[in-house]
């Protein structure tokens, strides 16, 4: 290619897509929960959209392309086997969406005052939650709850209806929500202490008790 | 409307407000810029395609430009395909990196800055070992036409120095080289306040920038290890 001409595509490809490399970087990270992995899923992305940069339509949404990029590239990923298999099982799954259903009252009552409940979490407690949702979903939160594009960007992302976006953003809040209550809810069996709020951070889990600190 | 449902409304809102924040939050971008920015000028990008009848004028002009080219390279009787890299240039890798020092690789010896940039130049040139000085961090820097390895050092005092290795087949040393005492011949330069040294090593082009002064950036130049 022609230098002035690479310099003008680079030039250009560097004021479309540079700008949106946190909010790229971001989703990988809570995809992958991994700097590094998805440090490589993002340059890949790049590459990628790099290489399709002369088929890119400049009133097209910049941040919705690479965000579809960004998709199919950590399909490969999975796919290929390059990516750590994320800490969620198919039985979690099956439970997860089961129980914010039949048990809805009750989870509202726990959320009497949700604003107060949401900030009492870390973003380590949400990620931690997000992690478990199933990867459909986490895919449709994050873009739109979490990237705030609008359901029908995040529709052509994922390839999906309208419809079936909200739906699946709904579901995400609802299970989220639980996990969330579930870490709330927990308490230490040794000191009845909300996990949540244990000092041994590292140490709980809503399944095990914490033997740095409660060890009687 | 009842109170649960009024409850799950506001959770909802709720969750949505904490997952907006969260998009919100400060990601550290400096590392996949610097990886960005070190990948070949055309890594993965499209062929050149030809158009029209732009080829024959290229071809032609090209042809020219060869000939011309070898005549120069004869009467010069210089290495052909290497080019000089101006103090200024230096100069200007030296600030740009001062400057945006989150965007370099953070490192804490010459030997882990060889081995990252191998990673990611397979062809990255030796950097040299060097004594008494804290290493910062290392990085790729390309230019027009070739591309450099750089090493950023703090000297005694905490002044930026900065280390550029090229291949010489790249970069030519440029004709006036002062010898220092140990026999190393270092081409000198001063721009403004910044000093510049170059050296060729092996196959390899070295340049030393800094302002501190002169004195001070010999010693280092004479620390290097370039053998």
């Amino acid at each position: 290619m022609h230098p002035s001409r690479h310099d003008d595509r680079e030039k250009k490809f560097k004021e479309i897509a540079w700008p949106f490399m946190a909010d790229l970087l971001r989703v990988a990270i809570l995809l992958t929960r991994n700097h590094g992995e998805a440090e490589d899923l993002v340059q890949e992305t790049f590459l990628k959209a790099w290489r399709a940069f002369d088929t890119f339509e400049t009133e097209t949404d910049a941040k919705a392309w690479l965000m579809m990029i960004l998709r199919h590239t950590q399909i490969d990923h999975v796919r290929s086997g390059n990516r750590r298999v994320r800490c969620f099982e198919l039985s979690e799954n099956a439970n997860a969406s089961k129980p914010c259903e039949a048990d809805s009252g009750e989870l509202d009552r726990r959320w009497a005052n949700p604003q107060k409940m949401m900030e009492d979490f870390s973003d380590e407690r949400l990620v931690r939650a997000l992690k478990r949702l199933p990867e459909e979903i986490l895919w449709t939160v994050l873009l739109v709850h979490v990237e705030q594009l609008d359901h029908r960007q995040a529709a052509a992302i994922l390839r999906i209806p309208v419809g079936t976006v909200k739906s699946r953003a709904h579901r995400g809040r609802r299970m989220l929500m639980e996990q969330l209550d579930q870490q709330a809810s927990t308490r230490c069996h040794c000191c009845g202490v909300p996990t949540e709020q244990c000092a041994a951070d590292a140490a709980c889990s809503a399944l095990a008790p914490c033997p740095t600190i409660c060890i009687p | 409307m009842t109170d649960e449902l009024q409850n799950s409304k506001g959770a909802d809102g709720s969750i949505e407000d904490r997952l907006a924040r969260l998009g919100k939050a400060s990601v550290d971008t400096s590392s996949l810029e610097c990886r960005l920015e070190a990948l070949p000028p055309n890594s993965g990008g499209p062929a050149p395609a030809p158009d029209g009848m732009g080829w024959v004028f290229r071809m032609g002009a090209a042809s020219m430009l060869l000939v011309a080219g070898v005549v120069f390279v004869a009467i010069l009787m210089r290495p052909a395909g290497a080019r000089i890299l101006t103090s200024e240039q230096i100069i200007a890798i030296h600030e740009h990196y001062r400057q945006h020092e989150g965007s370099l690789l953070s490192v804490a010896t010459v030997a882990d800055a060889n081995d990252m940039l191998a990673r990611q130049w397979q062809e990255a040139p030796r950097l040299p070992e060097v004594e008494q000085v804290k290493i910062v961090g290392c990085c790729l820097h390309d230019l027009s036409d070739c591309r450099v390895a750089c090493l950023h050092i703090k000297s005694g005092a905490g002044s930026a120095v900065t280390v550029i290795v090229g291949h010489s087949r790249d970069i030519r040393q440029p004709v006036k080289a002062k010898h220092e005492s140990d026999g190393t011949g270092f081409s000198i330069s001063q721009v403004g306040n910044h000093h510049v040294m170059t050296t060729r090593a092996e196959t390899r082009f070295v340049a030393l920038v800094s302002d501190i002064p002169l004195a001070d950036l010999r010693k280092i130049a004479l620390g290097l290890k370039l053998r």
